[in-house]
């Protein structure tokens, strides 16, 4: 719907969700969907398990909006975190916030020693003992990797 | 791990990604209290995340609106027809009652009466409804229930037992039993009202 109407801050919005404002939860929709959807879609490429996805999110927004912590961070980033969960319960692979934010697509640039850890680690799933176990290096080595992987990752996103 | 040693590091990309555990995030949303230092950082990361995101927006089929409307509306309807509207007293408030008043369902067609009643909620002796009068309401008395009002929008006096009550929104009445009443509106605007009758 287009009109002229002040639109609502996001913080107005929750507000207003928490008190039951279904127009509320429109508007949040209207503004978040196709962020959330375009994530979701490089999740699930199909793009079955992405409509779902969405529509499981905006549930869960319109029940737990009154979770919304603002100290700990952005608004989108909340709604991220609990489409990262949700992408985890439907069994959309190990690490989805990887593939939703497009940085799996940069991953063949790592360091190639980066990305053997990246691969074990977010493709393969395996947790930071047993990439060390598989690798033969140390624990604090594999975690060592992995933090320098995701630098680089997220450096990429910021250029 | 402090400030200096996080930044720069690569656990906070972790972070961001939701890649950490449990216990390693709260460690680290314990020292961003801390640290003003450390919450600039994390929310450059964040919004470098959420800009990615943002390009890659991606428009979702039309439907996917409706499926979630959709699931919403019928979430409401249940629970609002499975909770019971809480007996009225002295301390409640108008906000006590907002699942049921934010019903579309409840409201005033343009050319209603002057006395004009929608019900909320009616069982085991307990009656909930909206009630909007114009001009107000003749002399009533109760001998077998108990009669409370608790005034949404306009304002109106009630005369009971030689005294007169003064309502405005959020004033909140019982009428006790026996006790001959009668509603006056004051003003422009009818006066809505949320009404229980309690089984005595």
């Amino acid at each position: 719907m287009e009109t002229a109407v002040a639109t609502r801050t996001d913080e107005q919005l929750l507000e207003d969700i928490r008190a039951r404002d279904r127009t509320a939860m429109e508007e949040l929709y209207d503004r978040y969907a196709a962020v959330l959807f375009g994530v979701a879609r490089r999740m699930d490429p199909a793009g079955e398990a992405a409509e779902k996805l969405l529509t499981a999110t905006m549930l869960r927004l319109w029940r737990d909006a009154a979770r919304y912590d603002r100290s700990k961070g952005r608004f989108f980033t909340y709604i991220m975190g609990i489409m990262r969960e949700l992408s985890i319960e439907q069994g959309m692979g190990n690490a989805p916030a990887i593939k939703g934010f497009g940085l799996h697509d940069r991953a063949a640039g790592l360091d190639p020693e980066l990305h053997k850890v990246y691969v074990l680690r977010c493709e393969q799933g395996l947790d930071d003992e047993a990439v060390a176990t598989l690798l033969t290096i140390p624990i604090e080595q594999v975690k060592e990797r992995m933090r320098r992987a995701m630098k680089q990752l997220v450096n990429f996103a910021q250029r | 791990m402090n400030t200096h040693e996080l930044i720069g590091s690569g656990t906070l990309e972790l972070y961001a990604l939701g890649l950490l555990s449990a216990e390693e995030s709260r460690a680290i949303e314990a020292e961003a209290v801390r640290s003003s230092e450390l919450r600039v950082e994390i929310d450059a990361i964040q919004a470098a995340l959420n800009n990615a995101a943002v390009e890659a927006a991606l428009p979702p089929p039309a439907r996917s609106k409706s499926i979630v409307m959709g699931a919403i509306n019928a979430l409401e309807q249940r629970r609002i027809s499975e909770a019971r509207p809480p007996v009225m007293h002295q301390a409640s408030k108008v906000s006590d009652y907002a699942r049921w008043l934010n019903d579309p369902a409840i409201a005033r067609p343009e050319n209603a009466d002057a006395l004009f009643y929608v019900p909320i909620d009616q069982r085991d002796g307990e009656a909930t409804a909206v009630l909007w009068l114009t001009l107000g309401a003749p002399e009533e008395t109760h001998t077998d229930e108990i009669e409370k009002f608790l005034i949404l929008e306009g304002t109106c006096d009630i005369h009971m037992a030689g005294e007169v009550h003064r309502l405005v929104p959020g004033s909140y009445l019982s009428i006790p039993l026996h006790t001959p009443h009668t509603v006056k509106v004051t003003s422009e605007v009818p006066c809505k009202i949320l009404l229980q009758r309690i089984a005595a």
